[in-house]
């Protein structure tokens, strides 16, 4: 195709995502990820189609990705041309017809209104000013509306690989086109595969698997290995508790995935990508399947993309429910319908992987990151972040904090700041520690929270940067995390190697023994051997950081298990028998929460107060949780 | 100048493509192995023949059945975190089976008495370790009849529905047990195995009515080796009986 064609398509797909993103009247969007779904998002969409008709209101009805504050789903957008766009958090199907007949009121209605955005700016494209929109709608509009940059959730975020997520429809080509989107495959078609990963390699982008390993480094070493067929895969095999970034990217914009993969296959000569997907989320499987079918009807997949010489096609394949599967040899086993078992490396799958031939396996973000880099070179991209991390990171955040969501900050913020200033705060209990990496990751006590995020910060607190946040208040146990993590990693490990299947295992026995009561000291220091074993011995990524977890929660809370091990007392009120709960009736309010929250009857109102029965107390320590000024404490089983 | 490697602070040659397993086994130093059988392909899962690599590859511990030997290599057999890691291995091995003869040769060998095992657990009574060597030796030599089933603790090696009837009866998966848990008996005109319920019938030798190999097996060298499929539905004796008679007559 000659560029003038090209350039015609480009514009004309422009042109039309243009109208479809702001339309004329109102358009009203539902966030449709699997945390606004799970939050009723599709009532609440259904309704609202109801409800144009029932009210006979013109406006058009769409559907988005996650913007990130999954807190407050469903998130409704409501679009009024020339006014700007409202954003609504928490609509029920319930609240709909209240919204609906305000708009048709002319009134923009304030209940649930969270903020207000007055301009787009999209990374890769001009800005949109939103209230100059042509001839707007005359609306009332409350006074006093926040803007959403004011919000403390966005403000100090830096949207790069979740930049469309919650603002176009995940499977309109033509709004991720006039998002300035498939312009960098357009530029690196142009460009001798040699630059496209020297463009990436200075811009210090590594993978956000978490091991951050150089991706310029990796796509050299696979264009390096020889072979005619070479093939490029995203790893979307996120397992790790509490992570849910990779399925928010994938479910809110698949192009821009889909687009780092055709440039990657470009670079190092791939003729197909395959996305490696979780079997649990089959809203993004589904949401990838048209949109690679949409990208191929438009000649940006498939053979002879945009009439080049270039024909690349991904296809999805569904992994099957093990965490294992997620390190790249159990990966390539798994396509290839072996047992998902890593096996040893070298050969590493740059030099021979699937079906024996080079392969490049890198992340979701890792790939969502590819088209911006190109498109605004790689200066850019290294002027975000740490001396040896670059450019922004995503992370899902969730536990004891007030708003969980999916945030992206750039290298080199304070996790501090992400838990207290994005999300909110841990809340009434206060901050204990901060979980990152998941099963292969560390808890970080609040004396560290304030560090900045960068790999090579948290590989030295012995935490990791692959997983989500999770967020620890004071009312966690350490003892019982640590526990809470080895069941994870005994449930999946793949067995193949002694350490960790074996090793797994025996410090799981031992972690229960200390929950329950029947520690000794000297399981501190078999622990301490059983991990070392692990971590040097394993075959694979999962088995050398399963103890990562057990040896943070060592380092940094062993008074915790020493006061489980030695005075058979849980301080945090979490294992069962290691304590007895007491009301401080000076400081008791008689509220009486904790009477109906007791699970077995324990708590009765007496003249001077509430008392526990004793003998009735199961010690699930949900009083202990409930009492809103913390007059409820555990206790040793002595005192 | 032939090239070498440094084992615990010797000096000594290897071939191109050797391990450095190999090369401390063909010079005498004792590496524990598990896993590892000469006549199958290194597969790195029990990890007791780890080796410290100081210089050369990339420094910490390394499975010596898979590291390539090359020039500038420096590893040791014996340091600290070697024998405290290969410990611990042994000790996790001998907690789950206390009572398992070859693991007790092994412990032996690297100088841990089981007394001295700090852990206690429940104590199983199985002899399989889940080495692989019979999964691997009939995946290289077999038919694949076997395979692990299940993940993690539960991890087993059966023959999945199905497989059974495809086993040669080779025989190569009991010859590299060892433990000796992989066990097939002769019954009447049937080899079996009872641990993955396989059963294979015997060819019986048309002159002396003996029961010599497996049908299967007789079958697939027959169709491989077409000139011999005379002579290999004899058993070994009456086929030597019957070359002299013929070479006489």
């Amino acid at each position: 195709m000659e560029q003038d064609t090209i350039s015609a398509k480009y514009n004309e797909l422009k042109e039309k995502g243009l109208l479809s993103l702001y339309p004329k009247g109102i358009k009203i969007t539902v966030g449709m990820s699997t945390c606004g779904i799970v939050a009723g998002a599709d009532k609440t969409y259904e309704t609202f189609g109801q409800g144009l008709s029932d009210l006979n209101l013109e406006a058009r009805l769409t559907k988005t990705g996650c913007l990130g504050l999954c807190e407050e789903e469903p998130l409704v957008y409501i679009l009024v041309e020339g006014k700007g766009r409202y954003i609504y958090g928490r609509i029920g199907p319930g609240d709909v017809y209240a919204l609906l007949s305000g708009l048709k009121n002319k009134k923009i209605p304030k209940q649930n209104l969270l903020c207000k955005v007055r301009e787009d700016k999209p990374l890769l494209g001009g800005a949109v000013n939103i209230e100059e929109l042509k001839q707007g709608i005359e609306l009332f509009e409350p006074p006093g509306l926040q803007d959403i940059k004011a919000l403390p959730f966005f403000a100090r975020q830096m949207k790069i690989a979740t930049r469309n997520s919650g603002l176009i429809d995940p499977i309109s080509l033509e709004e991720y086109v006039a998002m300035g989107g498939y312009e960098a495959l357009k530029k690196a078609l142009l460009m001798d595969p040699e630059d496209i990963i020297e463009t990436v390699m200075l811009s210090g982008l590594r993978g956000r698997g978490g091991a951050g390993f150089p991706t310029g480094a990796k796509w050299h070493l696979t264009r390096q290995s020889e072979g005619k067929e070479k093939y490029v895969i995203c790893n979307a095999d996120e397992g790790n508790p509490g992570a849910y970034m990779d399925r928010s990217i994938l479910e809110g914009d698949p192009f821009s995935v889909l687009e780092g993969m055709t440039i990657g296959g470009y670079a190092m000569g791939a003729q197909k990508g395959i996305i490696y997907l979780r079997e649990e989320y089959p809203l993004a499987a589904s949401i990838l399947n048209e949109a690679i079918k949409r990208a191929m009807d438009q000649g940006f997949l498939g053979e002879h993309i945009l009439g080049g010489d270039f024909s690349f096609h991904i296809e999805v394949i569904k992994g099957h429910r093990a965490y294992v599967c997620g390190e790249e040899t159990a990966l390539i086993a798994s396509i290839e319908g072996k047992m998902g078992e890593p096996r040893p490396r070298p050969p590493f799958p740059t030099e021979k992987g699937l079906h024996g031939r080079p392969t490049c396996i890198n992340n979701v973000q890792t790939w969502a990151y590819v088209p911006p880099i190109i498109a605004l070179g790689h200066e850019w991209f290294r002027s975000i972040g740490t001396e040896y991390s670059k450019g922004t990171k995503v992370f899902s955040v969730v536990g004891d904090v007030q708003k969980s969501g999916v945030v992206e900050i750039p290298m080199g913020t304070p996790i501090g700041d992400i838990v207290n200033g994005i999300c909110g705060g841990p809340g009434p209990w206060g901050l204990k520690a901060v979980e990152m990496g998941g099963p292969g990751g560390g808890f970080l006590p609040v004396s560290l929270v304030n560090m900045p995020v960068s790999y090579e910060g948290l590989l030295e607190v012995g935490a990791a940067l692959g997983a989500g946040l999770v967020v620890l208040g004071q009312n966690r146990c350490m003892v019982d995390m640590a526990l809470h993590f080895m069941e994870f990693a005994v449930k999946e490990s793949c067995g193949k190697c002694l350490p960790c299947r074996e090793g797994t295992l025996e410090i799981l026995r031992i972690l229960r023994d200390i929950a329950e009561g029947r520690g000794v000291l000297a399981d501190l220091r078999v622990l301490e051997d059983l991990s070392t074993a692990l971590k040097y011995a394993s075959l694979c990524g999962l088995g050398q950081t399963a103890p990562n977890p057990i040896m943070s929660a060592l380092k940094y809370f062993k008074e915790e298990f020493l006061a489980h091990i030695s005075h058979k007392f849980c301080p945090a009120g979490v294992c069962k028998g290691l304590f007895r709960v007491k009301i401080d009736r000076y400081n008791c309010n008689n509220c009486g929460e904790c009477m109906i929250v007791c699970s077995n009857q324990a708590i009765s109102k007496t003249n001077n107060g509430y008392d526990i029965d004793v003998i009735k107390c199961n010690g699930c320590g949900n009083c202990i949780y409930i009492c809103p000024i913390k007059a409820i404490k555990p206790i040793r089983n002595e005192d | 100048m032939a090239k070498t490697i440094s084992i615990d602070m010797r000096e000594f040659e290897f071939d191109a493509g050797e391990t450095v397993l190999s090369v401390a086994k063909r010079n005498g130093i004792f590496i524990p192995t598990l896993c590892y059988h000469e006549a199958l392909k290194p597969y790195g899962a029990c990890r007791l023949c780890l080796v410290e690599v100081l210089e050369g590859d990339k420094p910490g511990l390394h499975a010596s059945c898979l590291l390539s030997a090359k020039q500038g290599l420096v590893v040791l057999t014996v340091s600290d975190l070697v024998l405290k890691v290969r410990g611990v291995l042994i000790q996790l091995l001998l907690k789950r089976y206390p009572k398992e003869k070859s693991l007790m040769d092994i412990a032996k060998a690297c100088g841990i008495e089981d007394s001295i095992s700090t852990l206690t657990g429940e104590h199983q009574e199985k002899a399989c370790l889940l080495c692989g060597r019979c999964v691997r030796a009939c995946e290289e030599m077999g038919r694949s009849v076997i395979g692990f089933v299940s993940r993690g603790s539960e991890r087993a090696v059966d023959a999945p529905i199905g497989s059974h009837k495809e086993c040669l009866g080779c025989r190569a998966c009991e010859n590299v047990c060892p433990t000796g848990v992989v066990r097939f008996s002769l019954h009447d005109g049937v080899i079996k195995n009872d641990l993955w319920d396989i059963t294979v019938d015997m060819a019986v030798c048309p002159i002396c009515g003996r029961s010599f190999a497996t049908v299967p097996l007789i079958d697939k060298v027959k169709t491989e080796l077409e000139a011999l499929s005379e002579a290999i539905s004899m058993c070994p004796a009456c086929r030597r009986a019957e070359l002299l008679k013929r070479i006489c007559v």
